[in-house]
C-alpha cells in the first residue's frame, strides 16, 4: 500500500505541481489549502509525511507545524517545509518548531521526492 | 502564500503626513509594474501600466505648483481615488493568473497521467534481428515440426505400404520356386507314364488283359503329367506377370521415396523462411514501437519540464500579494488611517521591505542584483 502524503498550501498550481511529483513517485497525496483546511483533514486519515507551505491565509505554516507537534497522533510524523522563504531566521523558527527539512522554491521534482523517501516513516 | 497587512484605524488625515503620500503613490505603481514585468507576464503588467502613468502624473504637479498645502490635497485626493483602482486591478491579474495556472497545470498534469498509462502500455522490449530470429526459429521448433507432422505421417504411411510390397515380392519368388518344382513333378510324372507305357507295349504279347488295363492307366497318368505341366506353366507366366508389377510398384515407391525426403526438406524450409518473415515484420513493428517509446519518454520530460516551470506563478502571486497588501495599506492611509510607518518614506518602505517572503523581492526593492541559487535541501 502506497504512503500517503499531506500537501499544505495555497497555491492550487502549486499543489498540483507537488502533488504529480509525489504521485508519480508512488505516494497518495492529500491536499489542503492552508493550516487550517489541514488541521481539518488530521483525522480522516493516516499520514506518512506532511509537505507544508510557509505563508498561507488563516494558519501559516509554522503555527501549523506547531499545532502538528502539539498533537499526540502526529507527534512524530515528519514534516518538510516547502516555501520561498530562505531566510535564516525563518528556517530556524522552522527547526525549532520540528520541522525535519527545508527545501526553498522553486524546488527540483527529484529533490523532493528523496527527501520524502528519506523521511517518511 | 499571503503578505500579511498591517491593521489600520481610520483617523482624519493631519496636514503634516499629507507631503509624501502622491509621491509614494508613484513609487507603488512604479513597484508594481516592475514585479509583473520581471515574471514575463505582460498583460499584468498592461493592466497597472495606467497606474504607472497615474503615479508619474503626480509628481510634476507637485513639483510644479507653488502653493504646496493645494498640492498636496490634490494630490491626495487623487490617489485616494486612484490607487484602489491599482489595486483592483493588481488583485484581479493575480486572480486570473492564479486561475488560469491551475487550470493549465490540471491539463499538463492529466496529459502527463495519460502519457504515464500509453508509456505502461508500450513497454521498450528490444529490437528482433537476425540473430533473434535464428533463436526464435529454434524455440519454436516444436511448432514447426507439428506444421510438418502431416507430411511426414503420409511418409510413414507410404513407407509401411513398401515394406508390404517387399513382402509380397518375396512370397511370389517362393510361390514362382514351387510353381517350378510342379512343372519339374509333371515332367517326371509323364517320363514314368512314359516309361510305364513301354513295359505295357512289351507285356501286351504275353501278358493278356492285364498287359492292356496297365497301358490305359500309363496313359491317364501321362495325360495328368501333361495337365500338371502345362498348369505349371500357366501358373510361373502368371507369377511373372505378378512379379513384375510388384516390381514396378516397388521401383515407383523407390523413386518417390527419394522424392519425399526432398519434399520434406523443401516444406521445413519454407516453414522456416515464413517464420522468419513473420519475425521480420514482428521486428519493424518492435522497431516502431520503440521509437515511439523513445519519443513519448521526450515528450513526457517537456512535459514535467513545464509542469515545473509553473511555479513561477506562485512567486508572481506572492509579488503581487506583497504590492497588493502595501497598496491596501496606502489606501486606508490616504483615507485617514492612523498609520506609523507613514511617517516618512523610509519608514514604509521599511515596513514594505519586512513583508518580503522572496529575497528576489528584496533583490528588486533595493535595486540590487540576485544572486541565482540552485535549489537546495537542508535537512534539520
Amino acid at each position: 500500500m502506497s504512503k500517503t502524503i499531506m500537501v499544505v498550501d495555497d497555491s492550487g498550481s502549486f499543489r498540483t505541481v507537488v502533488k504529480l511529483a509525489l504521485q508519480k513517485a508512488g505516494f497518495a497525496v492529500v491536499e489542503a489549502v492552508d493550516g487550517k483546511d489541514a488541521v481539518s483533514k488530521l483525522s480522516a486519515q493516516k499520514l506518512n509525511l506532511i509537505v507544508c507551505d510557509v505563508n498561507m491565509p488563516n494558519m501559516d505554516g509554522l503555527s501549523f507545524l506547531r499545532h502538528l507537534k502539539a498533537t499526540a497522533a502526529y507527534k512524530f510524523t515528519p514534516v518538510i517545509m516547502l516555501t520561498t522563504e530562505s531566510q535564516e531566521a525563518k528556517k530556524n523558527e522552522g527547526r525549532a518548531a520540528g520541522a525535519r527539512a527545508w527545501i526553498t522554491k522553486p524546488f527540483q521534482p527529484s529533490q523532493l521526492v528523496d527527501a520524502v523517501t528519506r523521511l517518511c516513516v | 502564500m499571503t503578505v500579511h497587512s498591517a491593521g489600520n484605524a481610520r483617523t482624519p488625515v493631519p496636514a503634516s503626513r499629507a507631503g509624501w503620500r502622491g509621491a509614494a503613490g508613484a513609487a507603488l505603481a512604479a513597484a508594481v509594474v516592475s514585479a509583473a514585468a520581471a515574471q514575463g507576464w505582460p498583460w499584468a503588467a498592461a493592466a497597472v501600466a495606467s497606474a504607472a502613468l497615474a503615479g508619474a502624473l503626480i509628481r510634476p504637479r507637485q513639483q510644479a505648483a507653488p502653493s504646496a498645502p493645494l498640492v498636496h490635497t490634490q494630490a491626495s485626493g487623487l490617489a485616494r481615488q486612484v490607487v484602489p483602482v491599482w489595486e483592483r486591478h493588481v488583485s484581479s491579474a493575480r486572480l486570473h493568473a492564479e486561475q488560469s495556472m491551475s487550470a493549465l497545470t490540471e491539463s499538463f498534469g492529466a496529459i502527463m497521467g495519460q502519457m504515464d498509462q500509453a508509456l505502461q502500455g508500450t513497454t521498450a522490449g528490444s529490437v528482433i534481428d537476425g540473430e533473434t530470429v535464428d533463436m526464435l526459429v529454434e524455440r519454436h521448433q516444436p511448432e514447426i515440426n507439428e506444421l510438418l507432422a502431416t507430411t511426414r505421417e503420409i511418409a510413414a504411411v507410404k513407407n509401411d505400404m513398401q515394406a508390404g510390397v517387399q513382402n509380397l515380392m518375396e512370397s511370389l519368388v517362393e510361390t514362382a520356386r514351387l510353381s517350378k518344382e510342379v512343372q519339374a513333378i509333371g515332367r517326371a510324372t509323364h517320363l514314368l507314364a512314359l516309361n510305364a507305357s513301354v513295359e505295357a507295349a512289351r507285356a501286351g504279347t504275353s501278358g493278356g488283359a492285364s498287359a492292356a488295363g496297365f497301358a490305359a492307366v500309363a496313359h491317364e497318368v501321362r495325360m495328368l503329367a501333361g495337365q500338371s505341366r502345362d498348369a505349371g506353366q500357366a501358373l510361373a507366366r502368371h507369377l511373372a506377370r505378378i512379379q513384375e508389377r510388384v516390381h514396378a510398384m516397388k521401383r515407383q515407391g523407390d523413386r518417390l521415396d527419394n522424392a519425399d525426403d526432398e519434399l520434406s526438406l523443401q516444406a521445413e524450409q519454407r516453414a522456416r523462411a515464413l517464420v522468419r518473415a513473420l519475425l521480420g515484420s514482428l521486428a519493424e513493428v518492435s522497431r516502431s514501437q520503440q521509437n515511439l517509446h523513445q519519443a513519448g519518454h521526450l515528450v513526457q520530460t517537456e512535459l514535467e519540464r513545464i509542469l515545473m516551470s509553473l511555479q513561477a506563478q506562485d512567486r508572481f502571486s506572492q509579488m503581487l500579494g506583497s504590492v497588493t497588501e502595501d497598496m491596501s495599506r496606502m489606501h486606508a492611509w490616504l483615507e485617514g488611517a492612523d498609520d506609523e510607518a507613514a511617517v516618512s518614506a523610509n519608514k514604509w518602505l521599511e515596513r514594505l521591505d519586512s513583508t518580503y517572503t522572496m529575497e528576489e523581492m528584496r533583490s528588486s526593492h533595493h535595486g540590487t542584483a540576485q544572486v541565482e541559487k540552485a535549489a537546495e535541501v537542508e535537512f534539520f
